[in-house]
């Protein structure tokens, strides 16, 4: 393939990445607890514990020290004149090309943890897709979708 | 035309009557049981008085539904406390849709929908009963004044719309044995579904207690002859479902035909509810011929239409031909619309073709060893899903291919039935290039291309293309110049 795309997220969003797995780390351990209370009261076998903890273990391993850093390794965007190219993935590299032309609106949007850290999302929807850039600094969000929204404007077809 | 606001035909009311009684009718069932013995007469009253508001509610509802053209727009308003209007303007229209139920037939009237691109699932404007005449008048008129306020921007000839006017192909009628052929081969997932659902009745004669422990040997007997009960049923099942399913398909597809008019697609079918839709040929984002393995072997395929913002399912208006000759498909096509059929396309390397039999292997596994563990000695006959896995592994690999024709795209891909897909780079709305680790290893990747159908994408994903070959289509519909040629490694 040609080269990747440029450009990269704020280093940051692997922070906010890492905020999103603790919380969801801790809806599963509490499941995890419940599960082993019941499985105390009701006299189950003992290695669904077990097992339950060693998935919370690999859950809490794999999603908040591994994997934000492959997906920040991989994740790349780049806007050229005439089309978006994004690249993104953890274990399936995904790439996508959209012309500029298909787009039809940008928007930015922050939730609460992204805004705490001054971040945004870019989403770019074309009339059938939908991509998502999902942390980048608010000014260069801004920045950005500015950008594309002016030169999906100007876009024309070439056919 | 109709500058003075018109109401729809009284029988309206009836349908409108109908329509509220089907939603209302758990309310009934309610009112009916719900009161017993002494308080019945109570129930009686409710349910006399529900029913004479619904009446006199449908019938101000006809009187207060009003539509008209005018100014290049349709005019709709309607409601009885609160009015709403609704103004479409003409040249956005898009689709109108002409159908039949049971009581308009009964009446000989239509109902006409009519729809703008976008906007939401419902049709904007219904007109639940007209005369035919009337519709068929609206149509023309709705036509030609889309077409003379289009004109004033691209300055159309008056002497070519004439001409065009005139120009009323039927391109396609379905025969009678190519009809019974659709309804029997039709689907297959369906036939399935509907055994599911009735096996599931006998869950508790399935043997699952023979996962745990022992079970006695008097209990294994029954089992078997169980089995053997459970498998006719199950043929017998089948094979009704089966006919169910060929009546249903043949009454929704009878009288199915294609007519091409002034740039736009009206198909027609149907026995009992007559159903017909009018797509401008501009509206088409890509072409799907379908071949399911049946239809394949008799040399048959389904040819498919995407188009954008199209109906509730999408249905009517996504079929073109349900059942056309493999040999002629190229010259239907190529005869309506701007797509060429691409004959020969550039293959998979052959090492997909062992990724293909690793994926199917552990597929077929995954069904045949807990179908042999669950149910001895009967499920050592699902072994014969091995091979056949293994032959579809194949055909998948041989089915699938790419091409590119100037500003054509040509995906083909299988997972049971075989599908191409024809798409004009300019209807492309994204491409993707997916590699899983195992795939990056191969030098393979997945290659994906999005268009609009209906309200949301519709994805032809090829697996395992050659890496070199997704670059090729990669570059091709990107508009960034590359000094690369477009050049297909031809195998």
């Amino acid at each position: 393939m040609r080269n990747e795309p440029s450009n990269q997220l704020s280093p940051k969003a692997l922070t906010v990445w890492r905020i999103q797995a603790f919380l969801n780390g801790i809806f599963l351990f509490l499941l995890a607890v419940g599960v082993s209370i019941l499985t105390y009261f009701f006299n189950w076998p003992k290695w669904i514990i077990f097992i339950l903890a060693i998935v919370v273990i690999v859950y809490v391993f794999m999603s908040i020290i591994y994997i934000p850093k492959i997906r920040m390794k991989v994740w790349r965007y780049e806007v050229h004149e005439h089309e978006i190219e994004l690249q993104n993935g953890v274990f399936v590299v995904r790439r996508v090309l959209v012309p500029m032309v298909r787009v039809q609106h940008v928007d930015t949007s922050q939730g609460p943890i992204l805004r705490k850290y001054n971040l945004s999302s870019v989403t770019i929807s074309t009339a059938a897709t939908m991509h998502e850039i999902p942390a980048l600094e608010v000014e260069e969000a801004d920045q950005l979708r500015d950008y594309i929204s002016k030169l999906a404007r100007e876009a024309k077809d070439d056919v | 035309m109709m500058s003075e606001p018109q109401r729809l035909h009284p029988v309206a009311v009836i349908i409108r009557l109908v329509k509220l009684i089907r939603e209302m009718i758990a309310t009934f069932i309610i009112i009916i049981v719900g009161f017993n013995d002494e308080y019945q007469i109570y129930g009686y009253i409710a349910f006399g008085a529900i029913i004479l508001i619904i009446i006199i509610s449908s019938i101000l509802y006809w009187l207060k539904y009003n539509y008209q053209i005018e100014d290049n727009e349709f005019r709709l308003e309607y409601g009885v406390f609160i009015k709403k209007k609704r103004y479409v303007p003409i040249e956005r229209i898009q689709t109108i849709h002409i159908s039949e139920g049971v009581i308009q037939r009964i009446f000989r009237l239509v109902k006409l929908q009519i729809e703008t691109a976008g906007g939401d699932l419902e049709a904007e404007i219904e007109l639940s009963a007209i005369r035919k005449s009337e519709a068929e008048q609206i149509q023309q008129f709705l036509r030609e004044q889309k077409n003379k306020l289009l004109e004033n921007e691209e300055a159309i000839t008056e002497a070519e719309i004439d001409e065009e006017q005139q120009k009323k192909d039927t391109i396609y009628t379905i025969k009678p044995i190519e009809l019974l052929i659709t309804a029997a081969t039709s689907s297959g997932i369906g036939v399935i579904l509907s055994i599911m659902a009735f096996l599931s009745q006998f869950e508790e004669l399935l043997p699952f207690q023979r996962l745990f422990g022992e079970i006695q040997s008097q209990f294994e007997v029954l089992l078997k002859a169980g089995i053997i009960t459970i498998v006719i049923i199950a043929i017998f099942a089948l094979f009704i479902a089966w006919i169910l399913s060929i009546i249903g398909v043949a009454l929704k597809y009878a009288n199915f035909s294609v007519e091409l008019q002034q740039g736009e697609l009206r198909i027609t079918k149907g026995l009992l509810e007559r159903q017909q839709v009018t797509i401008s040929l501009e509206k088409i984002q890509a072409i799907r011929i379908v071949e399911n393995p049946i239809r394949q072997m008799l040399g048959y395929a389904t040819v498919h239409i995407d188009t954008a913002g199209s109906f509730k399912e999408g249905e009517v208006a996504s079929i073109l031909f349900p059942l056309i000759k493999k040999s002629i498909i190229k010259e239907k096509v190529e005869s309506v619309l701007n797509f060429t059929v691409q004959e020969e396309l550039h293959s998979l390397p052959k090492r997909a073709l062992y990724r293909k039999w690793v994926k199917n292997l552990f597929l077929s596994l995954i069904i045949v060893v807990p179908v042999i563990l669950l149910l001895k000695p009967w499920g050592y006959f699902s072994i014969v899903l091995i091979p056949i896995f293994f032959l579809l592994g194949y055909a998948q690999y041989r089915d699938a291919g790419w091409k590119i024709d100037g500003k054509l795209l040509t995906l083909a891909y299988r997972t049971i039935s075989k599908t191409t897909v024809l798409m004009e780079k300019k209807r492309i709305q994204a491409i993707s290039v997916h590699a899983s680790y195992f795939q990056r290893r191969k030098k393979l990747v997945t290659l994906l291309s999005t268009v609009k159908s209906g309200f949301a994408g519709g994805t032809s994903t090829v697996v395992d293309v050659d890496e070199k070959d997704a670059q090729i289509v990669y570059e091709w519909f990107s508009k960034k110049s590359t000094q690369q040629t477009i050049k297909g490694t031809v195998r």
